[in-house]
């Protein structure tokens, strides 16, 4: 038995989606040039993008592919702030648990300061009307995840965006770990978020492709110079790519399953798995991506907990890793003032909504013993 | 000097260096004191699956 758990790192290709790339692929022409061959290269491109929008309910011309979420969030922040570094007119405030693609971002630029989140991930709003309120006066830039793809934790982005805007600000929201099982409707938030990113391969999509969606009142600098994406991110396009995110978003099913499934392994492990708890938000507040499961279990490294559930044929992630020199916590557990004894101790699990009852009790069975082995380990 | 230690895998005997902080920390088991990768990590569990049936497949 195989069990893939870990939807939140990358998903698959369907049979129907594989067929599809395959006859994509015969379309080689580039797209930008003017002879027949191109024709149909570029009306996938046009048919791609205007499915996105569909999907986020937005208008086509405000969507640009880039080569990955990271690439949207770099191009976001960057593209706003790297206009001249000694002119640099915006400060920006971050989420800690933000994608490393946009705490580094951030990070990078002149004025940054880290926003703070509750222990359970959600950004603090009321320190973010304060530090607004007493910023100087650059623009501030304000970037966030609308969900933790680590723990889980949805951020209240209507409410974040009115606080922003308030201060006459610019919001820019990371929906990477959101969009895979909330749906996103532009709709409801462009009054209050001005760039929107997300990630392809998380939707069935083939890897190397992502999206910035962008207000149109927002001039950006390029990422990569060149004349394509309106001259944001240059580069022949990856015709293939953007393909595939195009049918991934048309066929794209928001499974009711996933939330079911990942309340019935986490009752199971509360009531049979001892010295185990929840991290981010409870399952009650409705404030978690309904897929996501990340649990400490106390005593048991998280790493040696995935490698022996994979032994078992069972695949999740873990969040903090260490290497060769040191050990180093997950910048989200970090931020959210988890005991720094139980950073190594997490495993996320995210489920699809498709596991059958048989597959999940076989979670439940194997969860307990590869636990409880590696508790008994640690006596030897 | 940390992290420049140096103690042989206890599955391929490969020389490798194990993270400094997993080396003393003796509150929990860790893979890094006993194997040089993921794939070793998975042979001595392996290994001793069969004794203390940490994999399933080994009861049968
Ligand atoms: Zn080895």
């Amino acid at each position: 038995m195989n069990i893939y758990l870990d939807h939140a790192a990358t998903t698959g290709l369907s049979d129907s989606m594989k067929q599809y790339l395959t006859s994509v692929l015969d379309l080689w022409g580039n797209p930008s040039s003017l002879y027949s061959i191109s024709d149909k290269p570029r009306q996938i491109i046009s048919d791609a993008r205007q499915s996105v929008a569909k999907f986020i309910n937005a208008d086509p011309k405000d969507i640009y592919f880039t080569p990955s979420g990271s690439g949207s969030n770099t191009l976001a922040v960057k593209g706003l702030t790297s206009e001249n570094p000694s002119k640099n007119h915006y400060e920006v405030f971050y989420s800690p648990t933000a994608h490393k693609s946009m705490l580094k971002a951030c990070e990078a630029c002149i004025y940054h300061t880290a926003l703070k989140v509750n222990s359970a991930g959600e950004i603090d709003c009321v320190y973010l009307d304060d530090v607004l309120t007493r910023h100087n006066a650059l623009k501030p830039l304000v970037c966030i995840e609308a969900g933790n793809s680590e723990i889980g934790t949805i951020n209240d982005v209507v409410n974040i965006g009115s606080i922003v805007h308030g201060h006459n600000g610019i919001l820019a929201v990371d929906a990477t770990g959101y969009i895979p099982s909330c749906k996103v409707n532009m709709k409801q938030w462009e009054n209050y978020v001005d760039l929107l990113t997300f990630s392809g391969h998380k939707l069935h999509a083939l890897k190397g492709i992502g999206v910035l969606w962008k207000c149109k009142d927002i001039d950006l600098k390029p990422l990569i110079y060149g004349s394509q994406e309106q001259s944001l991110i240059g580069g022949t396009e990856n015709v293939l790519g953007i393909a595939s995110l195009g049918k991934a978003v048309e066929d794209y099913n928001y499974s009711s399953g996933a939330p079911n499934n990942r309340d019935y392994i986490y009752h199971y492990i509360v009531n049979h798995i001892p010295d185990s708890y929840l991290v981010g938000a409870s399952i009650e507040s409705g404030k978690r991506l309904p897929h996501n499961l990340y649990i400490c279990f106390k005593g048991v490294e998280g790493e040696s907990l995935m490698i022996l559930l994979d032994l078992n044929g069972i695949q999740v992630s873990t969040g903090s890793a260490c290497n060769s020199r040191n050990r180093s916590a997950s910048a989200t557990l970090s931020a959210i003032g988890m005991d720094e004894k139980d950073t190594h101790s997490c495993i996320r699990l995210t489920f699809s909504g498709r596991e059958t009852p048989e597959e999940l009790d076989y979670v439940c069975d194997i969860l307990k013993q590869c636990v409880e082995s590696l508790r008994w380990l640690n006596t030897k | 000097m940390t992290g420049k230690v140096q103690k042989p895998c206890k599955i391929c005997g490969k020389m490798f260096t194990p993270c400094a902080d997993c080396e003393n920390d003796k509150t929990m088991f860790r893979w890094k004191r006993v194997a040089c990768s993921p794939e070793c990590a998975k042979k001595y569990f392996a290994r001793i699956a069969s004794s203390r049936q940490l994999n399933p497949e080994n009861k049968k």
